[in-house]
């Protein structure tokens, strides 16, 4: 997940404390922020930013591509479900109606504009909380993140379950996409199946033998960990030293003034 | 090992071990190694050498499961009783798969660990990292990402870790399957300086006694019930016929050779060989090296060069933001060839093989199957006609419920009659018509790349393509897998395999092809090859025999079809 990245760009050399703060903000923003009023305005400008710094990270779109459209598909589900159930108070302004339905006395059948609103705020709340995640994801080394967690007093102990975590992410997806190939190597075109197929007979066989090799992978892991002297001493070195620069100063300024302004809504 | 008032770092007494499941792995060792002093673990696949291992670290009991009897020690630690991280902070591990302990996003954060754990200062740590790197060959590495690494260098790095950490003891789990010949060289001259200069004491596994003889001085030889046949000088071990026999070793070819000729001091190494022939010379010495050399090297075979099956035209290929991994591949390949793929780590042997099964797709160029371009075909219809063995054949097994049918996965398609004639024969020629109704989870480690390779037969493909097929095998199992390939070429099959192991392809391939830094740099008959290609500029190392000849040739002795006649017919 983490290996062919350009760093030579303003975001991927940002600090990673800075880039966790992005985070800590977004999700700031998406449980405290504005809902129905202002919510469409806010959230919009705060996925532009973030979007921006996609754009700066020249992040690689097709390497993004699973969680973008697992994003957007949640997205479109939600506005649908939100247009036709959401109803703001008595009132509400139908843009379109599929049918007559009454559920609970409640007329469901009706896509509302007011719930295409709240649709609409509710995915843009998702995508915020997907690019920032993913902007720290990727533009950021594993031992960048784990040096910021120690930065943030996180316990070893926890931080480094979340390294390792991390490490594994890549590896499933590598044995994954392997154990596919497999199939596809083993003359079961598996690109011609159908998505219930796959979902009924193949996946389910996949992930057996993927369980199977990441328990001997995680065991190996493990053995590396605790044979490496993890826990030795109650202050290990921090190897990885990274200050903060000027640049990562001015930039928490910046972003903390677009915070600001947003959250309330002083445009 | 008996060295007068030596301090004795490592004690086994008496140590028996049985697992959960009941299997005994080891039955009553006994070892004693001084600081300084280099123990070989030898013997074949399930002796228990990993198992020996995982006691010394304390990985047995602490982490892995099973009964315990006999005292183990480690620099004075009762390894039982004792706690991991302190074992840690005098004996490093490196275990035999890279990449299930590599955990880090950069080379320098992956050495840097340990030291860190240890509490060191930074500037000792970045020293370390730097000696440690410099030592197996990846100075100037730091700041790669392991996942742009290949296999061998992923091992090498393992290595530069546990350098790092600056043991007292080292264990190494079968450290040099995946290195190729040169990496090995400078490896073991590290070694052998850091056991000379700094005391270190080195425990490592091996089935091929002839990869560490320079740094060994003891080697407890296991047998495949896991007890200890003996413990002795390597040149006595290999004076043991009868025992290494019994523990499935066979000895490396020179050795072999010297008691052909009846030597009385057997050789461990070529070097050694050469000087023992040269002080023993008598004519009719050429005779029966010529003659070993021919029966271990495959002749010239006729080549079929009018009947192409797979074309490489131009292929070229990088991967993402990395250096060109193949540079203007240009290959025919012909039906019924038996095709050695070489190189050193790196050099693009996978990618190749990769592309000729569809799983990548060239840059620039194309592959052609019987003058079909690859692009326009599934990876599942290439399948049909090329089946590939995995370096890693695990990613392969579908853990159906038993061999019969894991075999039988990819043949949904004919009938019940059909998939049956089809996986019986398979199962016979990998030798596992025994087992189809075993849970494939349950073979070993050789057997399981044999189930894969019966799954590919069962296809009846045209093309059987291997990535190192004998990795981690012993020398029965590597014998037994060549012998399989032998006779599906002669039944018209085409093989392509790669591999490091040059001894074991020299005798069965008529054709190899040498990578190099993702370009061919040889394509010829064995013999040819052998005969006019210095392979040591191409990081690899001669089969022993060959290289016993150049060097009887170095000093003025031409052994008959050896090196200047331009092949070994």
């Amino acid at each position: 997940m983490m290996q062919e990245r350009s760093h030579d760009n303003f975001v991927y050399q940002l600090h990673p404390l800075i880039k966790l703060v992005v985070v800590a903000l977004t999700a700031l923003l998406v449980v405290l922020g504005p809902g129905f009023e202002g919510g469409l305005s806010v959230f919009s400008l705060w996925l532009g930013l973030l979007l921006l710094l996609w754009f700066l990270a020249r992040i690689d779109l097709v390497q993004a591509s699973r969680p973008i459209t697992l994003g957007l598909i949640v997205s479109g589900a939600l506005i649908i479900t939100q247009g036709f159930l959401y109803r703001y108070g008595q009132s509400y302004t139908p843009i379109f109606t599929l049918a007559d339905i009454q559920v609970a006395g409640r007329t469901v059948g009706t896509f509302t504009l007011e719930g295409l609103v709240v649709g609409v705020i509710g995915s843009l709340k998702i995508l915020c909380v997907i690019t920032s995640a993913m902007l720290l994801a990727l533009t950021s080394d594993v031992d960048d993140l784990s040096y910021a967690l120690m930065k943030l007093q996180i316990p070893r102990d926890m931080s480094f379950v979340l390294l390792t975590g991390m490490r594994f992410v890549p590896l499933v997806q590598q044995t994954w996409n392997d154990l596919l190939d497999a199939q596809r190597l083993r003359g079961h075109d598996i690109d011609e199946l159908g998505i219930i197929t796959r979902i009924r007979y193949l996946y389910p066989r996949v992930l057996g033998s993927l369980i199977l090799i990441l328990f001997r992978l995680g065991l190996s892991l493990e053995i590396t960990v605790r044979t490496r002297g993890f826990g030795a001493t109650k202050r290990p070195t921090e190897y990885f030293v990274k200050p903060l620069k000027p640049t990562d100063y001015v930039f928490a300024a910046g972003l903390l003034a677009v915070f600001v302004v947003v959250a309330f809504e002083l445009i | 090992m008996h060295g007068a008032m030596a301090e004795v770092v490592i004690e086994l007494d008496n140590i028996s071990f049985q697992y959960p499941d009941g299997t005994v792995a080891l039955r009553g060792i006994n070892l004693q190694v001084e600081r300084g002093g280099c123990i070989a673990v030898l013997g074949a696949n399930g002796s228990g050498k990993t198992t020996l291992l995982h006691i010394l670290t304390g990985i047995i009991p602490h982490l892995l499961a099973g009964q315990v009897s006999g005292r183990a020690s480690v620099m004075g630690f009762d390894v039982v009783g004792a706690n991991l991280r302190d074992i840690a902070q005098h004996l490093a591990i490196v275990q035999q798969d890279p990449e299930t302990q590599i955990l880090f996003g950069t080379v320098e954060a992956e050495c840097a660990f340990a030291p860190s754990n240890f509490g060191l200062p930074r500037e000792e740590i970045k020293e370390r990292i730097e000696w440690g790197l410099e030592l197996v060959g990846l100075a100037g590495f730091q700041k790669r990402s392991p996942g742009t690494l290949s296999y061998g260098q992923k091992q090498r790095l393992a290595i530069a870790a546990a350098l790092a950490m600056k043991p007292e003891v080292l264990l190494l789990d079968e450290p040099f399957a995946d290195i190729d010949p040169s990496g090995r060289k400078q490896i073991l001259s590290a070694l052998v300086r850091l056991k000379r200069e700094n005391g270190l004491t080195i425990v490592v596994t091996t089935h091929d006694l002839s990869q560490v003889a320079e740094i060994v001085d003891y080697v407890l030889l296991l047998s495949v019930t896991g007890e200890a046949l003996a413990f002795d000088h390597p040149r006595e071990v290999i004076k043991r016929l009868d025992l290494l026999n019994k523990a499935r070793i066979n000895v490396a070819p020179v050795t072999r050779l010297a008691m052909r000729i009846g030597a009385q001091q057997l050789p461990l190494t070529v070097d050694e060989c050469c000087d023992l022939l040269l002080n023993s010379w008598d004519g009719n010495l050429a005779k029966v090296i010529g003659a070993e050399i021919s029966s271990n090297i495959r002749g010239v075979s006729p080549r079929h060069r009018n009947d192409v099956v797979i074309e490489t035209v131009d292929l070229h290929y990088a991967y993402p933001r990395g250096q060109a991994a193949l540079r203007d591949i240009n290959l025919r390949i012909s039906k019924g060839d038996f095709v050695g793929v070489v190189g050193p780590n790196g050099s693009g042997k996978t990618t190749l093989l990769k592309h000729l099964v569809g799983l990548l797709r060239p840059l620039r160029g194309k592959v052609l199957l019987n003058g079909q371009d690859l692009r326009r075909l599934t990876i599942g219809e290439i399948s049909k006609e090329v089946g590939i063995l995995l370096q890693n054949p695990d990613h392969q097994l579908l853990y159906e419920n038993t061999v019969f049918d894991e075999i039988a996965y990819g043949l949904r398609q004919l009938g019940a009659e059909q998939v049956d004639r089809r996986v019986k024969k398979a199962a016979a020629v990998v030798g596992l018509e025994e087992k189809q109704d075993l849970y494939p989870g349950k073979l070993s480690s050789g057997e399981r790349t044999k189930l894969i390779l019966a799954s590919i037969i069962a296809l009846e493909p045209e093309v059987i393509i291997l990535d190192e097929p004998f990795f981690g095998q012993d020398y029965f199992g590597r014998a037994h897998l060549a012998q399989i390939l032998k006779s599906l070429n002669e039944r018209g099959h085409t093989i392509i395999v790669v591999t490091h192991n040059l001894d074991v392809i020299s005798e069965y391939a008529d054709r190899w092809i040498v990578l190099f830094e993702g370009k061919v740099v040889a394509d010829d008959s064995t013999g040819n090859i052998l005969a006019s290609v210095s392979l040591d500029n191409y990081g690899l190392e001669c089969p022993q025999l060959v290289a016993l000849a150049k060097c009887l040739e170095q000093h003025g002795i031409p052994v008959r079809g050896a090196t200047s006649g331009g092949s070994f017919t």
